[in-house]
């Protein structure tokens, strides 16, 4: 996608404008204030809909149409637009626009380009057409998950990670319903357990139990058991039927409730002193609860250990010896600290049991309480309450129990208050109910038996197909992450490998082994940095703002080449560069024109230096430029397209104002001779304040060209090269009558005249000062490519050249090594 | 980049993957597939399939 010509009406701070990129290069720069940032809105406005850095995140909905819009103009909303002539891959011409009237609708001039803009546009929802200031730092400060969604949003991918997402709520449901069903697997096993009077039993507690009843009944005995039919043979006529029936069968219940305390009371108090203690020895010690936590990474560890003393996680250097028997202590303690949380689980599930048992009981008690209107069935209701309280204390084993006071506990839960209830109610039962026979009793608890037994089974049943279900979803999930790190790893890795190529460019000198890590997560994707051999760290942990920056920017750029190159083409960048120094941005440029020559780039800068290294490196040609001057709420911007500088002074002496020219000449010839100093290792005077004037510059920069020439010139010489040693001499005489025009010397000579005495000239005097001296770029700049000249090397230089090698001054001589 | 392709070559290998699992019969995985692949898919219909999946199971 490229923009050839677009207008702007009355959106944000632009009234009226109009710019022709023409599909190439092109750079907004003024002072901050003078509307730079509207032109990237209206284009962010133009390809979204929307002004990304107004509706995002903490703009608290400030709406488009109501702050889209000039302010003037809000009431004539079909008047706010921007449209644009643009093309695709290079194609044909078409136009499209949006008002803020209706600004989800995109007019478009030919249907035909409909699908391949809507390619390009789905990008650019994503934000990936621009960088701003604002924005440079959430490609490395972010967190891991952000950083995955929005580049698997740039993939259009974001599907993946609502499937991902979906799938952990489908592993959560059946993890839930596993618990749940685990939890009335228990209840019933304690129903069972409540008819045998006794928490644990077995098989053989069965067989005996049933065969015990059958015996009362004149049955024959069991020899192996049958749950199926465990009143099979019995003869008994179940003739009895009435309201006492349920009472009389609660016997048992009542037995176990009032028998807990001497039955199991005892084994809970022993096993709740046992489980405080080892609770306590493993939540009060940090050391073995760290241990525990990171006791599987320690084992990895372990297993990734090699002789040379690099940790496998964190590549810290350490002594090889001393980091494996640090490791081997940690997971020692690791080990114990497993141990003891087994321990805790383990008694954690008798306790379980035996309140199960308990609770089980005590539900029917309740339920027949309420039957009969019992007086003192609140008083049992809140009871049984406090006792699932405590076995869901008991289920999540941590400080909460070494909290959980102990009281109840203490006495087996069997208060002598409630034992006192459970008396009365018994008492009261046994008022209601009529005598029966210990045939009868045999026969109910086979009956009661056989259907607790038939719930236990379902509950198993269900159990079991929970845990079926719980798997294959938990199997899923895990293969699709797989899966998706499978076919995404090797994007990510070319998105790295592409992202430490730019960085290194930009960073060559002082990081050129610089290295990065991106990898997913489950969430997440992790960015790890290189710090200067120190092994990799995240990049806001030790880095410089400025290289912050540059990372943000580095990896903008790289996402931009795998995720766009084929769709959009077009990077916007928004003073991005700000706290980026100086080299850093010369080799952006380089790396812009070497890389990303495929892309319209259209940069908003304020930063004067900036705008020229762009200029000099040739990222932007001279033309494709527009300067912005000023700014009035009422007119918008005042701009000034080509920022010739030889045409704005023409201009002011045109309008004979000679002071205007002069402080344009002035300023411009103390950022191109700055440039010079450094592209050919000028020697300037050192100022602390690095405010050097063009009197500090120019004499550095033109003895500099002078004794580079020499140089050439005695090199040509050595080399026997008659016409080249001709051709810079005679370069070398035309400078010297060049800087003469300039009447440089002058000025120099008399530091105190300095060249505040450009006012005192006459319009004719300095029109002769200004050409001279635009003449005299002619001998910095390659007559071919325009760039100016730079030095290969600025310590041992061995040549002079251009970008283009058409000025090229070979400056070893023949017999230098 | 073809980002379709990107999307479907997950989805491959996720069938690939399953289908070297025992666990998983065909028939099951071609509508696993079938649900994940459609546009915001519901967790209803996964947990559905996956209940009926394992009765079909326990029931044999």
């Amino acid at each position: 996608m490229r923009i050839h010509k677009l207008e702007i009406q009355n959106i944000r701070g632009i009234t009226s404008l109009t710019l022709e990129p023409k599909g190439k290069n092109f750079l907004i720069s003024g002072p901050n204030g003078t509307g730079k940032s509207s032109v990237v809105d209206a284009i962010d406005f133009l390809l979204t809909g929307d002004i990304t850095h107004l509706t995002g995140r903490g703009t608290k909905g400030i709406s488009i149409k109501k702050y889209g819009s000039h302010l003037d103009k809000r009431k004539q909303l079909e008047e706010c637009f921007v449209s644009a002539e643009m093309t695709l891959n290079n194609k044909d011409h078409f136009t499209i626009k949006r008002t803020v009237l209706t600004p989800d609708q995109l007019i478009i001039s030919d249907e035909t380009q409909l699908d391949a803009l809507n390619n390009a546009l789905t990008l650019a929802n994503e934000g990936q057409h621009i960088l701003t200031r604002r924005e440079i730092l959430s490609y490395i400060a972010t967190e891991p998950s952000n950083r995955a969604q929005r580049i698997l949003a740039l993939l259009n991918l974001s599907n993946i990670e609502d499937m991902r997402q979906s799938l952990v709520k489908v592993v959560r449901h059946f993890k839930e319903k596993d618990i749940r069903l685990e939890g009335i697997l228990d209840a019933e096993r304690a129903q069972v357990a409540s008819i045998l009077q006794t928490p644990n039993f077995n098989d053989e507690i069965l067989l005996e139990f049933i065969n015990t009843q059958r015996h009362i009944l004149g049955s024959e005995p069991f020899i192996e058991l049958n749950l199926q039919e465990i009143r099979a043979g019995v003869q008994y006529s179940d003739e009895r039927r009435n309201k006492t029936e349920g009472i009389i069968s609660l016997q048992t219940e009542l037995e176990n409730l009032k028998n807990f305390t001497q039955k199991q009371g005892n084994q809970l108090r022993s096993l709740d002193f046992e489980l405080r203690q080892k609770l306590i020895s493993l939540l009060t010690n940090p050391e073995l609860a760290h241990a525990l936590e990171q006791h599987k990474l320690t084992e990895l560890g372990i297993e990734l250990l090699d002789d040379s003393g690099l940790c496998p996680l964190c590549e810290a250097q350490w002594e090889p010896v001393e980091l494996r028997v640090k490791l081997e202590t940690k997971l020692q303690l690791g080990e114990q600290a497993k141990i003891l949380r087994e321990e805790i689980d383990s008694i954690g599930k008798k306790i379980a049991e035996l309140i199960n048992f308990l609770l089980s009981s005590l539900r029917r008690v309740t339920a027949i309480a309420s039957q009969i209107n019992f007086v003192q069935e609140a008083s049992l209701r809140n009871w049984q309450l406090e006792i699932e309280n405590f076995l869901a204390v008991v289920k999540n084993l941590g400080t909460e129990y070494i909290k959980y006071v102990s009281e109840q506990v203490a006495v087996g839960f069997i208060t002598p208050q409630i034992q006192s209830e459970l008396t009365n109610l018994e008492s009261e039962l046994q008022l209601k109910a009529t005598v029966i026979s210990p045939e009868q009793e045999a026969y109910d608890r086979l009956v009661q038996l056989e259907q607790a037994i038939r719930s236990w089974k379902r509950a198993d049943f269900a159990n079991q197909q929970s845990k079926t279900e719980f798997n294959f979803a938990q199997t899923l999930q895990q293969e699709f992450l797989a899966s998706r790190d499978k076919v995404l790893n090797d994007l990510y890795e070319q998105i790295r490998e592409r992202f430490e190529d730019i960085y290194r460019r930009l960073h060559f000198e002082d990081e050129s082994s610089f290295s990065a890590t991106l990898t997913p997560s489950d969430a997440g994707l992790n960015l790890e940095v290189e710090f200067y051999g120190r092994g990799k760290h995240p990049p806001l942990a030790l880095h410089s703002e400025g290289h912050q920056d540059s990372m943000g920017l580095c990896l903008f750029l790289a996402l931009a080449e795998k995720v766009a190159r084929d769709r959009m083409s077009l990077i916007i960048l928004d003073d991005v560069v700000m706290s980026v120094d100086a080299d850093h941005r010369k080799n952006l440029c380089k790396v812009l024109n070497e890389s990303f020559r495929e892309f319209q780039i259209i940069i908003a800068t304020h930063d004067k230096t900036w705008h020229h290294q762009l200029r000099h490196e040739g990222v932007i040609h001279k033309n494709d430029t527009v300067e912005f001057l000023s700014w009035h709420i009422a007119t918008g911007p005042r701009i000034n397209e080509k920022i010739d500088v030889w045409e704005k002074i023409d201009e002011d002496l045109g309008n004979n104002d000679i002071s205007a020219a002069a402080h344009k000449l002035r300023r411009w010839a103390e950022m191109y001779f700055a440039e010079v100093c450094e592209r050919l290792g000028a020697k300037v005077l050192f100022r602390q304040d690095a405010r050097w004037d063009l009197g500090d510059l120019l004499h550095p920069a033109i003895h500099r060209w002078k004794e580079l020439n020499r140089k050439a010139t005695n090199t040509a010489n050595s080399w026997d090269d008659g016409d080249k040693r001709k051709e810079l001499v005679e370069i070398g005489d035309q400078f010297g009558k060049a800087v003469e025009r300039t009447q440089a010397e002058q000025w120099i000579i008399n530091p105190l005249v300095h060249y505040n005495s450009w006012l005192d000239l006459s319009k004719h005097d300095f029109a002769s000062v200004s050409e001279a001296f635009k003449d005299l770029t002619d001998y910095f700049e390659c007559p071919k490519c325009g760039k100016m000249l730079s030095l290969d090397n600025i310590i041992t230089p061995k040549s002079l050249q251009c970008s283009c090698s058409k000025t090229n001054w070979n400056l070893k001589m023949k017999d230098e090594k | 980049m073809n980002d379709e392709s990107l999307f479907d070559k997950i989805i491959g290998e996720l069938r690939a993957k399953l289908e070297q699992n025992e666990n998983f019969q065909q028939a099951l995985i071609d509508q696993t597939i079938n649900i994940l692949k459609q546009p915001n898919f519901k967790i209803e219909d996964m947990t559905k399939l996956i209940e009926s999946s394992a009765n079909e199971d326990a029931n044999q």
